[in-house]
This record gives C-alpha cells, structure tokens and sequence, in this order.
C-alpha cells in the first residue's frame, strides 16, 4: 500500500463552469471617430486632386474638420467630457483663425528701408514698392498710369502703409494685413487675415491695379 | 437627449458654428470679421460657467 493518491480529477460541477462571458463589443472611440474621419477627408481629397477629378479648395479643409470635431463633441456630450477632442478644436480654431494671417505672413519679402519713408511717384509708376519696417507712404496722385493701365504691388513687413490714389483714377485695390488693419477710403477691417478689395464703378480703360500686403501692421488708402 | 457635460456640447456648438464661417468665408460666401471674435469668448466662459455648475451639482 502506498500513501499516495491518484490525482485528483475535476468533478462534474466544475467541468461543467461556463466559459467566460465575451466582452461585450465596444465601438471606435469619439478620438478615433474624428482622427479616421479626418484622414478620410484629407485622403478624399487628395485623391480627387490627383486623380485630376476635382480641384480641391485646402482652403476649407481647416474649417470642415472643425465642424467635423463640434458635431462630434455634442454627439459625445452624452458620454464623457473629451478634454482631448475639446483642446484639438481649440489648436484647429487657432490654425483657422491665423491661416489669412500666416498666408500674408508668408507672402511679403522683407526687402526695403527702416524708418520712416515717403515715396513720391511723379512720372511713371513703378511696379514695386517695398519697405520691410516703419511708416511708408507712397503717393501716386502725380504718378502716370501707362495707357495699357498700371499695376503695383506696394509692400511693407511691419509698420503703417499709407498709399495715397490719383484722385480720379479708375482703381482695383486688394488691401491685406496678416495681423493688423485694412482702411480703404470709408472702409474698415481688421484682425487677422484682414483683407478689403475694392473696384471703381466709372469703367474707364486706364485702371490703377494696386496690391498692396503688410505683414503686421496698418495699411490704409486715400485719395 | 441626456446631456452629462453641457460644456462639451457648448464646446462643440461653438467649434461648429466657427468651422461653418470660416467655410463660407473660403467659398466667398462670406467675410468673417474681427468682430465677431468677443462672441466666442463670451462662449469659451459660458462653457467653463456650465462646466462648474454641472461639477458642483455632482458635488453635492
């Protein structure tokens, strides 16, 4: 006889315990909902524009996706509170915000003098004037527009612009300022990306083109 | 709807209602002006307002 005792086998009871409950399914996460939709978007579009099917506006990109990210944050307001989603519309808001200005921003050589400058155009018109900081004035009441018309891109990286009009020259005007304000003649705008165009309505063939940019700063246009 | 954090929701009103300006400012429909600006802020301390009225009411 021997001590030892024949293993031990499992009773019925417990071969018979259930095996364990599957968990239950859980879906994608708001997060992944907002990234995959984004990237679906960026993905959309970028193969629309290389398939050559669509031109596609970037420009909206931003904002579409923010619209994207509020829809998802009332649906989830149900659920939790998503500080991650709500600081990746606050990131978006800013990059929507600032894309006028950076565009501006990007756009402006830093090429010209310091201080303060008056250019007084008498004859010809140049087609560029450019200042990189201070106070710039450029006044083209004396200045002769050619008979094919004249456009004139006038710049300034920091400062004031003030950009003085023949009186009665037909005028395109594009005004713009990354960070700063925009005043041609009665009108106003400002902010980032502030911009303003304006059109003479008299319809004469001559027409004064000016584009005019200041990275930071004021621009402002009078007769 | 059962809402557990009306701040989200506040959050998202607002991201949506910037998102559909700036997209019709890129159509041309539209010019977002500075302006508009103190709106959201107004809206960013009603989210924080909402927020701790709803946490305080959990509080308690």
């Amino acid at each position: 006889m021997t001590d030892e005792h024949p293993p031990e086998t499992p009773s019925a009871a417990e071969m018979s315990v259930a095996p364990p409950e599957p968990e239950p399914r859980r879906g994608p996460s708001l997060g992944q909902i907002v990234v995959g939709s984004f990237l679906v978007l960026v993905g959309v579009g970028w193969f629309l524009e290389a398939a050559d099917i669509a031109d596609v506006p970037w420009r909206a990109l931003l904002p579409a996706s923010l619209i994207v990210i509020g829809a998802a944050l009332v649906f989830g307001s149900r659920t939790a509170r998503h500080g991650g989603i709500i600081a990746l519309g606050v990131v978006l808001t800013i990059a929507v915000a600032s894309a006028g200005a950076v565009e501006v921003l990007i756009d402006i050589p830093i090429t010209g003098g310091v201080g303060e400058e008056r250019a007084v155009v008498i004859g010809d018109i140049e087609a560029e004037y450019r200042h990189a900081l201070g106070s710039y004035t450029v006044d083209l009441r004396d200045g002769v527009i050619g008979p094919g018309g004249g456009e004139v891109e006038i710049s300034l990286a920091i400062g004031e612009l003030v950009v003085i009009v023949p009186p009665e020259a037909t005028l395109e005007i594009d005004a713009r300022a990354g960070i700063g304000e925009v005043i041609v003649f009665d009108r106003q705008a400002s902010g980032f990306g502030a911009d303003l165009e304006y059109r003479s309505e008299d319809g004469r063939e001559r027409v004064l083109t000016l584009d005019l940019d200041v990275a930071i700063g004021k621009v402002e246009v009078r007769r | 709807m059962n809402i557990r954090h009306p701040g989200t929701m506040v959050a998202g009103v607002v991201f949506a209602i910037i998102g559909i300006a700036y997209l019709l400012e890129a159509f041309g429909v539209w010019q977002v002006e500075f302006r508009i600006w103190p709106v959201f802020l107004i809206a960013v301390g009603a989210v924080i307002l909402l927020g701790g009225r709803h946490r305080s009411r959990e509080d308690e």
